[in-house]
């Protein structure tokens, strides 16, 4: 496999040069919109962990039965249950009736899936390099270190996320949720971690929302002559260097007030006003402007957190709060009218490999088609339409923790599958060349092999690793690093 | 003590400002820098950190110490829209708290994050509106000193007020500086008369978010 390394062009100044600017993002909040004039070249990257370990050869790179002498033996389909839409090059596990089954109550969105985006869908060949849930999870954000331990959202929150209040924001759980080992990441730059994305809101305000208050006018001065005398305290002065307080009066001085300016307590709120259960009206609060079409596009996202989170990733990239989001699905079982969110997630394919696939990759694909629907028809700047779509500049990477086994009791759909490196990763932008599998999968051993990152030509016999799908997002996104492996096969105008 | 610490090893004395005792007059000395060059504030008279080594006071350890501060049950702290737990659920994470079972979060944050202050502002108002609410419904607690039907607050009953907040919310007796700057809540911007309650509310809230509440 042909590897481009690069270290002499992007200079140790570069990296600097991207801290600095992060670092010096202050001077730009201003209490106008933070969304007020995009920057041409800003990009977005949302991160969708399948958690649990989401098994490419299950979803989008299904081998069906007779295509392999080993079809009864390795996980593999019969034709009838794998789909391809008209004109697509890719093809998916698809069951033509909803499945209600062992508890599950599996409606398919694979298949709808690729038919409303398949044209932006590059599916990507790897071999991960661990199969514990917690390191593969991380790794699978850091590219195994390739970027000096630096994860992808911090990476998108250095390149792009410059003046933005909360550049990188994550939701997942588990490995996903790990800061990345790279001590030179300013703290701008670190994901804000957010545990309950549906009432996210209110941790943008200080003072709405809560009853028989002062009138805010007396609440600020309140809090000038409080920051006062907490720097003139000696407290204050003895500890006016620790960089636990620093950042904190940083955060109450520069950013907090700059949220509540920008109003984000009205402009995050997905929920509608609900006598009883959510009664935003009795508090003086109201559903944001955009709540009606992520209400649509998340229906559930009152009752489900991953739909929650859908919603708040595209809010807060709307609304020019962050331009690296992540969310996931949780190891914890949902049930609504059937197990709409499996216990562990795509990790319950211990128990029952087959089903649990097709009911997790349903429910994170229709996550992510809600989220792209919203970005497709969002302006980059509602000032501006010219600039274009917020989808034009965006990039799902579907991460997962590693693959799972390639083998089953002959002809059986009823089994459990452990972990195995070998997997592949679905990418979704306008910014690659989709509709295409980079790589393949050997239709013998159900095992996954690489390509060449130049002509894209399958490479049996290669395997590509986290770095190299890190590096295919980060060139996708224009985020250059030292030894970045450069994917022209994949990205657009490369 | 780091008076005593630096005569002891022979050291210049420190002047009350902290500045070094040269013990020469000071008009004797020419400095060659003209009076109206502002030369900053004086050092103060006490060290500072150079470790810099502080604790982040997390949700059960605050939540505790303001009910016991302002004589509070758990519910009476805030809930958003009444229904929904700050310090439990809603802001339980920028708080310093971490749920493993229901969120997979092994192990809190490291640090505060960019809302923590914000959340922080939302429990202590709420703790401290709840609080004065009791005491104006029933016999105060807290704010003994204040006449809640009067149209204003008197600077005796101010400085009682905040003198006994800072003792309860930080565990320390205020500065007579603090207690003026805190004082200047019983008027607003404009100079008018702040109400009693909102006084309560104002000052409580003041101090009781001060960063050496959350940090120790």
């Amino acid at each position: 496999m042909k590897r481009i390394l690069k270290s002499s062009r992007r200079s140790l100044l570069q990296g600097m040069g991207s801290a600095l600017a992060v670092a010096g993002a202050s001077s730009l909040i201003s209490t106008r919109a933070a969304r007020a004039q995009v920057p041409v070249d800003r990009k977005f990257l949302f991160v969708i962990a399948a958690t649990g370990g989401g098994s490419i050869i299950d979803s989008f790179l299904p081998i069906v039965d007779s295509e392999s002498p080993n079809g009864a033996t390795i996980v593999a389909f019969p034709n009838q249950l794998v789909a391809q839409p008209n004109g697509s090059n890719l093809r998916c596990v698809h069951s033509p009736f909803p499945i209600e089954l062992g508890g599950f109550n599996i409606v398919g969105h694979l298949l709808p899936f690729l038919q409303r985006h398949g044209s932006d869908v590059a599916v990507m060949t790897q071999e991960c390099t661990s199969v514990n849930h917690l390191i593969a999870q991380k790794r699978s954000l850091t590219g195994a270190g390739i970027n000096g331990g630096r994860t992808l959202l911090e990476a998108a929150a250095m390149a792009h996320g410059n003046g933005l209040l909360m550049p990188a924001v994550n939701m997942c759980e588990s490995g996903y949720l790990e800061p990345g080992d790279d001590v030179s990441v300013p703290d701008s730059a670190r994901a804000v971690a957010v545990a309950d994305a549906l009432l996210f809101a209110f941790a943008t305000d200080g003072v709405r929302g809560l009853q028989n208050l002062p009138q805010r006018s007396l609440i600020d001065r309140a809090r000038r002559i409080r920051n006062r005398v907490d720097d003139d305290s000696v407290f204050g002065i003895t500890f006016r260097d620790a960089p636990l307080r620093r950042s904190f009066i940083d955060a109450r001085t520069r950013l907090a007030p700059t949220m509540e300016a920008n109003d984000l307590i009205t402009k995050l709120t997905m929920v509608a006003n609900v006598p009883g259960s959510i009664p935003l009206d009795d508090f003086d609060l109201s559903s944001s402007p955009d709540g009606e079409k992520v209400r649509a596009a998340f229906p559930s996202l009152t009752s489900d957190p991953f739909e929650a989170q859908g919603a708040l990733a595209f809010l807060l990239a709307r609304h020019g709060v962050s331009c690296a989001v992540a969310l996931s699905p949780s190891f914890n079982p949902l049930l609504d009218d059937g197990l709409k969110n499996t216990p562990l997630a795509f990790d319950f394919s211990h128990t029952n490999h087959t089903l649990t696939q097709y009911a997790m990759w349903s429910r994170v694909l229709r996550c992510a088609d809600g989220l792209i629907t919203l970005l497709k028809g969002q302006d980059v700047d509602d000032d501006d339409p010219a600039q274009g779509k917020m989808w034009n500049r965006s990039l799902v990477y579907i991460a997962t923790d590693f693959g799972r086994d390639k083998t089953r009791p002959a002809n059986s759909f009823e089994f459990g599958s452990g972990h195995h490196l070998n997997n592949g990763n679905i990418l979704i932008s306008p910014l690659l060349n989709g509709n295409r599998v980079y790589g393949g999968v050997d239709v013998n051993t159900a095992l996954t092999f690489g390509f060449d990152p130049v002509t894209g030509i399958a490479a049996p016999g290669s395997l590509m690793r986290e770095g190299e799908v890190y590096s295919a997002v980060a060139h996708a996104l224009g985020i250059d690093f030292d030894g970045r492996v450069d994917m022209p096969c994949m990205v657009k105008n490369a | 003590m780091l008076v005593v610490a630096l005569a002891a090893a022979g050291c210049p004395e420190l002047s009350p400002a902290g500045d070094v005792d040269s013990g020469v007059p000071d008009d004797v000395i020419d400095s060659g820098v003209a009076d109206e060059v502002d030369a900053g504030p004086p050092p103060p008279p006490f060290a500072i950190s150079t470790r810099n080594r502080l604790a982040w006071k997390r949700q059960r350890a605050l939540e505790n110490d303001l009910l016991i501060a302002l004589a509070l049950e758990k519910a009476d702290l805030c809930n958003e829209l009444g229904l929904y737990s700050c310090i439990d659920f809603v802001h339980l994470v920028p708080l310093g708290g971490n749920e493993p079972f229901s969120r997979s979060q092994y192990e809190p944050l490291p640090s505060p994050t960019v809302t923590t202050p914000i959340a922080l502002d939302r429990v202590a108002l709420s703790a401290c509106r709840a609080r004065v609410d009791q005491d104006v419904a029933g016999v105060p607690v807290v704010f003994a000193s204040l006449d809640f039907d009067a149209a204003a607050v008197d600077a005796e009953a101010a400085a009682a007020a905040i003198d006994g907040l800072g003792k309860r919310l930080l565990g320390r007796a205020l500065t007579p500086g603090e207690v003026e700057e805190f004082a200047a809540l019983t008027i607003d911007d404009d100079g008018a008369a702040v109400s009693p309650r909102d006084f309560a509310v104002l000052s409580c809230f003041a101090i009781a978010t001060m960063s050496e509440t959350i940090f120790y």
